[in-house]
């Protein structure tokens, strides 16, 4: 991926997988709400194969690994155990400072809003920290 | 006893009870990477955090970011969150013992309620820095 260019992945479907949202909220102190995912759950997503190999391809490129500066989660309405949605998601390459932008937007199978997320990773160079 | 408006809602300045966290081990890291999917090496390979500085593995950010949920809805489950927003300003190293504090800074039945988040562990500097809007459950978030 190329500086300022923008890498589109989606529309894709998704569901909440209960049994890993269940150890995905156990494992960040969110026990406790039985049919609603805990609000970082789509982070599982974010680190779907696809989007996965984006971000590596990137780091090895940048003869970096990836460094998470800030992230963003915002809804519209709870994602449910039983519902399919849609998300759609943009990663675009940041060249001062390096870094990688990745937006994702999860709609409702009818195109309804429910959350918008956004991932900064920073691109740390291979021995050394971002000053 | 929380002082609050005429609207129900907490006062601007009122601080959330902290919630302490961890400390976590290698194998809660390694859970957590398996769970989210996150496989970045920096928080599990003991050789690549020393390769930048770092005593030990820094525990996942975004398992740190996530707990913030469980603080607030303990606080006022009349509330739902409707946004949760964090920069990772310093690690916070596998090992360490959390906190999660939080204060309230604007309170307002149009806009929700605006907490600013901090989580610390051991380095003088927070963690993460977050802030969270959260609304009355009769008008907030469908769920």
């Amino acid at each position: 991926m190329q500086a300022d260019s923008k890498l589109l992945l989606g529309p894709t479907r998704v569901r909440v997988d209960a049994e890993r949202a269940a150890e995905f909220a156990r494992e960040t102190n969110n026990v406790g709400n039985s049919n609603i995912a805990p609000m970082a759950y789509p982070a599982v997503w974010l680190s779907a194969p696809q989007v996965h190999a984006a971000i590596a391809g990137a780091c090895a490129r940048a003869a970096s690994f990836p460094l998470h500066e800030s992230q963003s989660f915002a809804y519209d309405q709870a994602v449910r155990f039983d519902a399919d949605y849609v998300l759609d998601i943009a990663i675009s390459r940041e060249e001062s400072p390096p870094r990688l932008r990745i937006e994702a937007l999860l709609t409702t199978v009818d195109g309804a809003p429910v959350g918008r997320f956004e991932s900064l990773l920073r691109l740390v160079p291979h021995g050394g920290m971002p000053s | 006893m929380r002082e609050q408006g005429a609207t129900g809602l907490p006062a601007v300045g009122e601080r959330l009870p902290e919630m302490a966290i961890g400390p976590f081990d290698a194998d809660a890291l390694a859970r957590y990477a398996k769970v989210s999917g996150d496989d970045n090496p920096i928080h599990l390979d003991d050789a690549l955090a020393a390769s930048v500085g770092l005593a030990a593995p820094p525990v996942q950010g975004m398992k740190l970011l996530a707990a913030f949920e469980s603080m607030l809805r303990s606080w006022r489950k009349d509330l739902i969150v409707t946004r949760l927003s964090g920069t990772f300003v310093q690690p916070a190293l596998r090992g360490e013992k959390v906190t999660l504090s939080g204060r309230v800074m604007r309170s307002s039945t149009q806009d929700g309620v605006l907490v600013r988040l901090h989580a610390h562990a051991a380095a003088r500097a927070p963690a993460i820095i977050a802030e969270a809007t959260l609304r009355p459950l009769s008008n907030g978030i469908r769920t």
